[in-house]
């Protein structure tokens, strides 16, 4: 009775003492990049590719992001720069300036020195849930970004997806979060048919309709691109033929797709629970017997015989985005 | 027992009101020790089951020794202790292990709290460990206020956590067989990271 070891500790505990115990130990081992920031000796991977990606007749004030992290905060719209001034990123900008402009660092972070770290990794899964349970859907994203552990860890949910790519720019909106892909490009790749930031949209498109159980009342695909919307849709398409995808989405909303890949597209949705489809098409409905013909295939869907509410060329939904 | 013992139990019962109000010791796991006021420690469900248990009288606490927490240092019980101490009597929130919505940080947490982070993640693990729902849920608030409109990269910084190619060597293989969802992601940062590259402002 008077033990109070005798009661049961949890198995994480024994675990986590030993972490304790090894805290010195791998403080050093997994902090490289951070404890030795100001050795010219190492450098994190990050940093060493600023070096090789910064030649010497960079004279202009011209600032090149190298890591994609720090670009995400110019894209990110309603992350305050003023926060992304803190810790490490004063440091990692402060040290890409100097290096650029072949200056020398003195200046140390006290957020560097802070002495005998005990990491947010070594709490059991079900605090770090307790502590991102806290967190809206832009920083759980985030946070699950940090490592796979997380990544695999947190969970996250959203009701609407839209992806909307115009004029060389591209906009995810998960609910009331909205991702913008817009940096500017090389003058040469606005001459191509590819676009970095349609792919990037897409490719974030892509992760977030493989979360599992995904329920989405709302999916729009708006491609307002004359040059660069077959390429873009096809993406879209082979990522969902490759995953044999059938989509659990209430109301779907199409801009920008021809009629042959609206046909393909539709049928990666579940019918009966795809009620509402609203399409913009590209031209107009004519008489033209081949357009006539993939009308007839798509009203003859699943998909198209059980939407309740099917419209073309209205995209009220999309205008207000 | 006599009939004329029985006076004498009345006496002890007539102490038992003095107990309630007795003081706990406990010791942390570099030996430091802690006085806790029988009111303070029912804020952990832990150690309240834990002395309920024990049955101690106010001279078992005096003479037997301290009760031992193995787990936690004294830097951390200290602040445990003084939380509990601060909201004794408190009701305790239902830990049905969702987390409230809105979690207010007292100001007397929030000075409490201002600690570097290795111990506020101490703070948090103990405050799990010895079971104190209120000190987890503001606990945990705080570090997610930490969080907050940073990236993925900030938060490894914030929370000094190294990235997956810093921790990939050791467990790559083991992970890729486990999860092949982690996988594309890391692909997606190596691509993310590709395009970064490229990127001006």
């Amino acid at each position: 009775m008077s033990n109070p070891q005798e009661k049961a500790l949890p198995p994480e505990l024994s675990q986590a003492k030993e972490d304790v115990k090894e805290e010195t130990k791998s403080t050093d081992s997994h902090m490289p990049s951070l404890l030795n920031r100001n050795s010219p000796n190492t450098a994190s991977t990050s940093e060493s590719a600023t070096q090789l990606l910064l030649p010497m007749e960079h004279k202009e004030p011209k600032i090149i992001i190298v890591d994609p992290d720090v670009a995400n905060i110019l894209t990110l719209g309603s992350t305050s720069l003023t926060s992304s001034l803190s810790c490490g990123f004063y440091d990692k900008t402060v040290k890409l300036a100097a290096q650029m402009f072949g200056l020398g660092i003195q200046k140390k972070s006290k957020c560097i020195e802070q002495e005998k770290p005990k990491r947010l990794d070594e709490l059991p899964d079900k605090l770090i849930n307790r502590i991102v349970d806290h967190l809206d859907l832009e920083d759980r994203i985030k946070f699950r970004r940090v490592c796979k552990r997380f990544h695999a860890l947190i969970i996250i949910s959203y009701d609407s997806i839209i992806i909307s790519c115009n004029d060389g720019k591209a906009m995810l909106k998960l609910d009331n979060l909205k991702i913008f892909y817009i940096q500017d490009l090389k003058a040469l790749e606005l001459e191509t048919v590819e676009n970095a930031n349609y792919r990037r949209a897409i490719e974030a498109l892509k992760s977030m309709l493989l979360l599992p159980n995904l329920t989405l009342k709302n999916f729009t695909v708006h491609f307002q691109d004359r040059k660069r919307s077959n390429w873009a849709a096809n993406l879209l398409l082979d990522f969902l033929k490759s995953q044999d995808a059938s989509l659990s989405v209430n109301q779907l909303a199409i801009g920008g797709l021809k009629m042959e890949q609206i046909y393909q597209f539709l049928q990666y949705f579940l019918p009966g629970v795809l009620k509402s489809i609203r399409l913009r098409l590209e031209k107009p409905i004519t008489e033209d017997a081949e357009y006539k013909e993939i009308l007839r295939k798509i009203s003859a869907l699943e998909q198209w015989k059980q939407s309740s509410d099917i419209s073309m060329n209205d995209m009220d939904g999309i205008q207000n985005i | 027992m006599s009939v004329e013992n029985a006076p004498v139990v009345d006496v002890d019962e007539a102490a038992i009101p003095v107990e309630k109000k007795m003081y706990y010791r406990f010791e942390s796991n570099d030996k430091k020790e802690f006085r806790v006021s029988e009111l303070a420690i029912q804020q952990s469900e832990t150690l309240n089951r834990l002395v309920e248990a024990m049955g101690y009288t106010s001279e078992d606490v005096e003479n037997k020794p301290a009760i031992a927490i193995e787990n936690i240092d004294g830097k951390t019980l200290k602040l445990v202790f003084q939380w509990c101490e601060h909201h004794k009597g408190e009701a305790i929130p239902v830990d049905d292990g969702s987390v409230p919505k809105i979690v207010e940080i007292p100001e007397f947490d929030a000075k409490l709290m201002d600690i570097d982070n290795g111990l506020l993640f101490k703070l948090i693990w103990a405050a799990d460990y010895l079971n104190i729902v209120q000190l987890l849920n503001v606990s945990c608030k705080k570090v997610a206020n930490m969080a907050q409109g940073k990236t993925p990269a900030q938060l490894r910084r914030v929370y000094l956590l190294p990235s997956d190619e810093e921790d990939e060597a050791a467990k790559r293989a083991a992970q890729e067989a486990q999860d092949p969802r982690a996988r594309e992601v890391e692909e997606e940062f190596e691509e993310r990271k590709r395009q970064g590259g490229n990127s001006f402002f």
